[in-house]
């Protein structure tokens, strides 16, 4: 299987957003992509609590040849970085929803394989604490996938 | 009894318009062209931004601001900044340029990097506006 960056970046964010979308309490919750033009939200919930929301970054940082080329010429190229989701929930609310949402994409990644062949290893949460109005945990899954050219 | 801003932000805004120049100030639109891959955010965003204010303001270095008397807390705030521009709403602009994404400028397009708002009431009296190229 080979991926240039754009496929292996448009398949990784299509795993978060399916299971984003269909999680009972991720849906509807606003998520920020790298530069797409999107507003941190705003407003406030029923409860006066600060909306919460996410936001996710690919961020390639290895590459290195993978093989010999073979008799047709090919090498396959190895890309290996960072899927990175940054949750933002209501600070002061016991940290609940934090930890599902963490979940929701936790499990968007570990154990799975893109439909083109990205694999991700080592998926885990980190709980950095308060940020602004919010409570922060970062889901981080490291991902490689091959090019063949 | 609240102080009454509104003769403060009119003199302001008079000040600007005579010793600055117009430019624009663009919101891009947030829709991204296609709903299923929202991450590719909209192509074109400088084609049909969601909102265009019209307003004079005044580009001065950072140096400059600050001998004026501006100070931040946030050092990042002069460091990433090319040029501030400072802009008075005057009181009848309602519009929240902390929102707002580019500075046009004639032909020149500048990328806003950082806001800081002059509000000491209800009323938005000047906002510093830090751009870059």
């Amino acid at each position: 299987m080979s991926l240039t960056y754009e496929e292996a970046r448009d398949e990784m964010q299509v795993m978060f957003k399916t299971a984003w979308d269909a999680g009972a309490e991720s849906a509807g919750i606003e998520v920020l992509y790298a530069d797409a033009k999107k507003t941190v939200p705003q407003g406030n919930d029923a409860d006066n609590n600060p909306l919460p929301w996410a936001r996710i970054q690919i961020l390639h940082n290895l590459g290195r040849q993978a093989s010999l080329s073979g008799g047709l010429g090919k090498v396959r190229w190895q890309r290996i970085g960072l899927v990175m989701i940054e949750i933002f929930t209501p600070l002061g609310t016991g940290g609940v929803l934090a930890d599902r949402l963490a979940k929701i994409a936790n499990d968007a990644y570990e154990g799975k394989k893109s439909p083109g062949g990205v694999w991700f290893r080592d998926v885990r949460l980190n709980e950095v604490g308060p940020s602004g109005a919010w409570w922060k945990n970062n889901i981080i899954a490291e991902f490689e996938y091959d090019e063949t050219k | 009894m609240a102080f009454n801003y509104t003769q403060l932000a009119t003199k302001a805004k008079q000040l600007i318009e005579r010793f600055g120049r117009a430019v624009s100030i663009v919101k891009f639109d947030e829709s991204p062209a296609d709903a299923d891959k929202p991450w590719r955010g909209d192509l074109t965003p400088r084609t049909s931004p969601e909102a265009t204010q019209a307003v004079y303001g005044v580009f001065v270095e950072p140096s400059a601001v600050e001998q004026l008397g501006f100070s931040t807390t946030k050092p990042e705030f002069f460091d990433r900044s090319t040029q501030i521009l400072l802009v008075t709403p005057g009181p009848t602009l309602a519009a929240n340029l902390e929102e707002y994404d580019e500075v046009v400028d004639g032909t020149v397009r500048w990328k806003i990097t950082g806001v800081e708002v002059l509000k000491p009431g209800t009323m938005r009296l000047l906002y510093f506006i830090g751009v870059a190229r």
